[in-house]
């Protein structure tokens, strides 16, 4: 249908998926076919991946922001964003995206040790896996089999009792002699038989037998493998019960064991081999309660394995640390990606703000494909057509689109977002008032114009379809669409049920800048992302890697980021609440100098003063930082700094609704949105929230979503190419 | 036997396609004699005044309100066929009619209707229990004229009739159940063939088969072969209620009932599980769920999602055609049964209601 | 004022949501639907032949059932329907089966009550049973024998049709041959009328009815 005319496409919120959606709509195969506008709150990009930069040039964020190696989409779209970027002229920091990724093959938790008094951490090294994530040919087969074989596998190298855990190893033993399906169910009645699965050299032939009866398909009746299953986790479960066990590190093997054995029987038992839902099956049960239905003993149950697992993805219903859900259909599709499906390196950790790797190169790909920016534009309502139900043929449709602006740019020209910190493109931690209309007036009033509770605004703005946008993406975050989608949640009731089961959850984090390495600190293994260590900062990641990347003059020797929950309620009501902002900034403030006086010691043993509490003097302040050789001789003089000192320090209370963490509650994905959805024809949504296929609060998830929103609208990737969406 | 019967039945059918329906006036002609006469012999049953004013009033109201009578009027005109007089018929014509109105009050309560023959149902006027309780008794009603066929009859005769309401009664009440056990568990891997059972059940029986054997009972003094009549029965029947869900889709106000009502109520109809079967999995999927949250929550945009659906695979006129199919048996069968009787108005009446079906708005 | 530009729509999408089956399994699932698109109208006559013929098909078998229920009737045995057969088979495997993998019952029943359904056709021939029909005419023979049958020796009087003009067939009965199933034997003389003809299936020793038989004899030959 020749269109001499590009479509316009208006993209609403500057998020993960927002910009996949972008990217993916303005490639050059398109043609131009698309005209993007994309409108997004206040003066930077990122939504819930944001970042900044402070006083010198300390990289500020929302959160810990780590990529996994099974990262395909986002990792896609990242590289082949920088080598587009590559191909200009200027000599550019970031010029291979390897400058800007680094692998980080360390993974930890923490759990209290037998004192009861102190903590014990387990650091896993995870072996570096064939290429890199994004690379062309995608890792392999991504099905529930494959999982398994690799998982009995697993077991096997447990049992057996080597120390790293290794994707490649393949090795099969004995596996000639279980070629047909008649040998393998010889082998296991034997074995059954006889009762020799006593010893852990039987389980482990026994998984032998599994494994290969589960790559025969379905020539074998699941009969059999589920007896096989259960008769090695009856056989392993007994000698763990049996156990008094002295060792820590064997009986957190056995933890892991009891683990993945559950999750087979239950794979096994739920027949989700062969149910087309795949995992999708099982999210209605709490992932705890379904390992339980399957075997999993209560010290499995309660492993630190299992708490960095609700920890990584806040699974706690409103941030409350009694409260932990997780669906588990989710859960082990997540942790079968995470595992078993990594290349190159299990996490990969960004050498700067994720704004400034991630935003800012999109931000300027964009800008060269001719997309539009409107910063300090907030959406306030999506209006729909009337609803017209006995006839067949007409849709429903967005009609208008209603914005606030916030504030209006002199000279009606195009804001310009970005500034530069050691000589490369970042976005500040505030906008850039000689840009703004009455920019004086609104440094001094010092808005925040990210806050859902700020309504300052100098104009408006209504777009209207046909004359003002053909089709619309919807990429802001799950929490505002109750606010700006009413008229949806009033007459559809997908979408009412959608805002009330798909859940969101508050986090708070702060980052520390140390005047001594982690050595010093007394945290002996190497620099590691650490969870399931003590609320409400279970998770610790060190961070030393971006201090290059600061503008500091006399740069500390690490950087860490601590981030948990925030318990919080999750309605409006206490949101409008007078002051709320401040008193939640308050509270993750108290928290964390609780935190650093109690807790942290058991991390770093010697970051404590003498006389008990934490040692004040190791945080770096941006301030005090003169090159003055008498600095430190002066600084002996005053006072030695108290916990005033953490006031310098960066912290956040994420409360705004955009800001918060998409969750995966249990029963709560049949009920999400897919962009894919027609029901409204001009409009797609993206974002985690969305029905993506992963349905996991995480930038693969929003980058999926973003992909399938340009799909929907221009039929480009096929939904084939979008890895890991067609997956059970 | 089966073999060659359905291919002239087939051929009856595309012979009834082509050519278009021509329903004689007589028709219409005929269904007004009888809604007359039915009316006038039914009212002592409903004689009102009771020490409840709780219970007549109410059971009284469906049959007050009106409607064709197509089943009392088929029962005489096959009693007339065969040679009896309308005097012999007219009592069991109005046990059918309080039958059939005793069933759509369940009926309505099951489903949850809110509209019958243009005013509110019963239990939206008086609540459920009321309702329920009418029904009942509207049933319980029904069998004084069958009694009262013991006078001009005879034992015998009205014993049959009797043993023939017991059959339609259970015949009905198992069809309704199979729909409602569908609806409760939402099945929706359902081919034609339990479709058919179920209207075989649930609907053929009361509109067709118990008044033409009940009508040939009494023409034929208890001599005739009633099997035959399943046959025709079944397939008038199937093509009245198919035609019936085609007019609900249609979505044409004047029919009395919402639009769209039966999608609404999720109800099996042929189209639906044509639909479900021709489906993609993840449509089937939506559509399950859809038909299996609760009638509250299923709204507009869902039932305009499954008619979309419906009409991208060409659903309903799958179902149409399978109704002209059905309506060319019941041709082939009434020439069966019907055949060797003498030209009367009744038999033209008969045969002329098969093509009445699809010109009904 | 009005666009002249007509309101732009997305395409319809060929699919909502993930193939979950997708790699690897060996179920090989088609993604895609079975529409029925009618080409001309040679599938619409074939679509109403062969509703037509189900529709008999319908019919002849609730015809049938409702012959045999009469029967049971006059005889003081009726029960509520051949469906609560098939159900009570059901659940006594599902027992087994839970007995023997340990697996909670209640899913097991849940998804064979599903499985079970609401189907009210005839019920099957017991499986273990083999029939031979010796007839010149093509004959249908369906037949329910109620589970543990077969172990005693099942009588079958002779079978009537509805029309008294008509000869019973006389000649069926059961064979135990070897230690394998039983065979039904059905013999139709030559010349026999063709019609429909019933009976019920008898335990030789209480003459408690066990079953019925029903053949068809039909007017062509064989082959």
């Amino acid at each position: 249908m020749g269109r001499s005319q590009p479509i316009k496409v208006v993209v609403i919120g500057g998020g993960c998926a927002s910009m996949a959606a972008a990217f993916e709509l303005t490639r050059p195969e398109h043609k131009g076919r698309f005209q993007l506008t994309v409108y997004q709150t206040g003066w930077r990009l990122g939504g819930k991946g944001a970042s900044g930069r402070g006083r010198a040039g300390r990289i500020e964020e929302h959160g810990l922001h780590i990529w996994l190696g099974y990262y395909e989409n986002a990792f896609k779209i990242l590289r082949e964003c920088y080598a587009e970027l590559g191909g200009g002229s200027r000599s550019r920091r970031h010029e291979d995206w390897r400058d800007a990724f680094f692998p980080d093959p360390y993974i930890g938790v923490s759990e209290p040790d037998r004192s009861g008094a102190g903590w014990a951490h387990l650091t896993a090294h995870f072996p570096p896996a064939p290429g890199s994530p994004g690379d062309p040919s995608p890792s392999d087969s991504l099905s529930l089999r494959n999982y398994v074989i690799r998982s009995a596998i697993l077991l096997r190298v447990l049992l057996i009792g080597v120390e790293t855990v290794s994707p490649l190893d393949r090795k099969q033993h004995g596996a000639d002699e279980l070629a047909s399906p008649r040998a393998i169910i010889e082998k296991a009645a034997f074995l059954l038989r006889y009762g020799f699965l006593a010893t852990a050299a039987a389980a482990v032939e026994a998984l032998a037998v599994v494994e290969a009866g589960l790559k025969m398909g379905s020539e074998l009746p699941a009969g059999v493998i589920l007896r096989l299953v259960e008769a090695v986790a009856a056989n392993v479960k007994a000698r763990v019960e049996n156990w008094v066990t002295a060792d820590d590190e064997v009986r957190r093997r056995w933890e892991i064991v009891d683990l993945v054995l559950a999750v087979l029987v239950g794979i096994v038992r739920f027949g989700l081999l062969t149910d087309p839902r795949g995992l999708d099956a099982i999210n209605h049960f709490d992932c705890r309660e379904w390992l339980r239905l399957n075997g999993a003993s209560q010290h499995a149950l309660n492993s630190a394995f299992l708490r960095g697992l609700y920890d990584l993805v806040f699974a706690y219903e409103e941030g409350d640390p009694s409260r932990p859900r997780l669906a588990a259909g989710d859960a082990l599709r997540g942790g079968f990606r995470m595992f078993y499906t990594y290349r190159g390196a299990f996490f990969w950790k960004m050498r700067g703000g994720m704004g400034d790797v991630v935003f800012a190169p999109l931000y300027q790909i964009l800008r060269r494909r001719g997309v539009r920016f409107k910063f300090f534009h907030r959406l306030e309502n999506v209006r729909l057509s009337r609803l017209v139900p006995e006839d067949g043929g007409e849709r429903a449709y967005v009609k208008t689109l209603e914005f606030s602006v916030q504030a209006k740019v002199r000279g009606g020209r195009d804001y310009r977002p970005l500034i530069a910190v050691s000589g490369r493109p970042c976005w500040p931690s505030h906008p850039d008032y000689t840009q703004l209309e009455n920019g004086a007036a609104l440094k001094t009033e010092a808005h925040n114009f990210e806050s859902h509770l700020e309504r300052t605004k100098a104009g408006a703005r209504t777009l209207r379809v046909t004359r003002d946008f053909d089709f619309v993406v919807l990429g802001v975050g799950l929490g505002a669409i109750p606010y700006v989608c009413k008229e949806f949640i009033a007459r559809d009731c997908r979408w009412r049920k959608m805002v009330e089961t798909v859940k969101t959850v508050a986090t708070q984090a702060f980052q520390l800048w140390l005047s001594e390495d982690l050595q010093q600190l007394g945290w002996e293994p190497p620099p590691v992302t650490l969870s399931a260590f003590v609320k409400p900062f279970d998770t610790w990641s060190d961070m030393g890697q971006v201090v290059p990347a600061e503008g500091w003059r006399r740069p500390p020797q690490t950087i860490a980021y601590f981030c948990g929950a925030l318990h919080e309620a999750d309605d409006g009501e206490t949101l409008a609440k007078d002051g709320y902002y401040a008193a939640s900034r308050e509270k993750v403030r108290s928290n964390a100098l609780a935190f650093l006086d109690h807790e942290v010691r058991h991390l770093w043993p010697k970051s404590t003063a003498p006389e008990g509490g934490f040692r004040w003097e190791l945080l770096v302040d941006a301030n005090d930082q003169q090159s003055d050789e008498t600095a430190p001789a002066r600084r002996r003089q005053t006072r030695a700094p108290d916990r005033s000192r953490f006031d310098s320090q960066f912290w956040v209370a994420n409360v705004n609704p955009t800001d918060r963490y998409t969750q995966s509650i249990p029963g709560s994905a049949e009920h999400r949105i897919s962009p894919l959805d027609n029901t409204y024809d001009n409009l797609t949504v993206a974002g985690d929230w969305t029905s993506c296929g992963l349905n996991l609060g995480c930038v693969e998830a929003a980058v999926m979503s973003g992909r399938l929103a340009a799909h929907a609208l221009s039929g480009s990737p096929a939904l084939e190419d979008i890895i890991g969406y067609d997956h059970p | 036997m089966s073999g060659s019967s359905n291919k002239t039945a087939a051929r009856s059918a595309r012979r009834s396609e082509a050519s278009g329906p021509a329903t004689p006036p007589l028709v219409a002609e005929l269904l007004e004699e009888c809604r007359l006469e039915v009316l006038g012999a039914m009212k002592p049953y409903l004689g009102t005044g009771g020490p409840s004013p709780y219970l007549y009033e109410l059971a009284a109201d469906y049959p007050r309100r009106g409607g064709k009578m197509m089943r009392p009027s088929i029962c005489i005109a096959t009693a007339r066929a065969f040679g009896a007089r309308s005097s012999d018929a007219v009592r069991s014509a109005v046990a059918i009619e309080l039958l059939h109105n005793a069933f759509l009050v369940h009926d309505d309560i099951e489903d949850e209707s809110e509209m019958r023959r243009g005013a509110p149902a019963l239990h939206s006027l008086h609540g459920v229990p009321l309702a329920l309780n009418a029904g009942d008794a509207m049933l319980l009603l029904s069998l004084r004229p069958l009694l009262d066929n013991r006078k001009n009859l005879g034992p015998q005769l009205a014993l049959d009739v009797l043993l023939d309401t017991e059959r339609m009664a259970r015949e009905s009440a198992e069809g309704q159940a199979m729909e409602l056990g569908w609806r409760r568990d939402n099945v929706m891997e359902l081919e034609d063939e339990d479709y058919f059972t179920m209207v075989l059940k649930k609907t053929s029986w009361l509109a067709v088969i118990y008044p033409t054997r009940v009508g040939a009972l009494i023409g034929t003094r208890g001599l005739a072969n009633l099997d035959q009549f399943i046959r025709f029965g079944f397939f008038l029947g199937a093509a009245f209620q198919v035609q019936d869900d085609l007019l609900n889709l249609a979505a044409d106000h004047r029919y009395g009932k919402e639009a769209l009502g039966d999608l609404f109520e999720g109800k099996r109809t042929l189209m639906l599980i044509h639909t479900f079967r021709s489906g993609t999995r993840t449509e089937r999927a939506k559509l399950k769920a859809i038909l299996g949250a609760p009638r509250s929550e299923r709204c507009a945009e869902d039932v305009v999602w499954i008619r979309r659906l419906m009409e991208r695979y060409d659903s309903l006129n799958y179902a149409r055609r399978i109704g002209h199919g059905l309506a060319g048996a019941a041709l082939h069968e009434f020439a069966g049964i019907f055949g060797r009787l003498p030209a009367s108005r009744d038999k033209e009446f008969l045969r002329g209601l098969i093509t009445w079906i699809f010109e009904r708005t | 004022m009005a666009t002249s530009k007509s309101r732009m729509s997305r395409e319809e999408p060929e699919r909502t949501g993930p193939n979950r089956m997708a790699n690897g399994t060996s179920n090989g699932s088609r993604t895609s639907g079975r529409a029925e698109t009618a080409r001309g109208a040679a599938n619409h006559r074939e679509v109403i032949k062969r509703a037509v013929e189900l529709a008999y098909h319908v019919v002849d078998d609730h015809i049938r059932q409702g012959q045999q229920a009469a029967e049971r009737l006059s005889a003081g045995t009726y029960t509520s329907g051949d469906f609560d057969d098939d159900l009570r088979i059901c659940l006594d495997r599902a027992l087994k089966l839970s007995k023997e993998w340990g697996v909670v019952g209640v899913d097991f029943f849940a998804a064979l009550r599903r499985m079970a359904g609401f189907r009210m056709g005839p019920a099957p021939a017991a499986p273990d049973v083999a029939v031979e029909t010796k007839s010149k005419r093509r004959a249908e023979v369906k037949f329910h024998l109620r589970p543990g049958m077969s172990r005693f020796n099942p009588l079958v009087p002779p079978l009537h049709s509805a029309d008294r003009s008509k000869e019973p067939l006389n000649d069926v009965h059961f064979e135990f041959r070897d230690r394998s199933r039983p065979v039904l034997v059905v013999n139709i003389p030559d010349g026999h009328p063709p019609g429909v003809y019933n009976g019920a299936i008898v335990d030789s020793k209480t003459h408690e009815p066990g079953g019925f038989i029903s053949v068809r004899v039909l007017e062509q030959d064989r082959r």
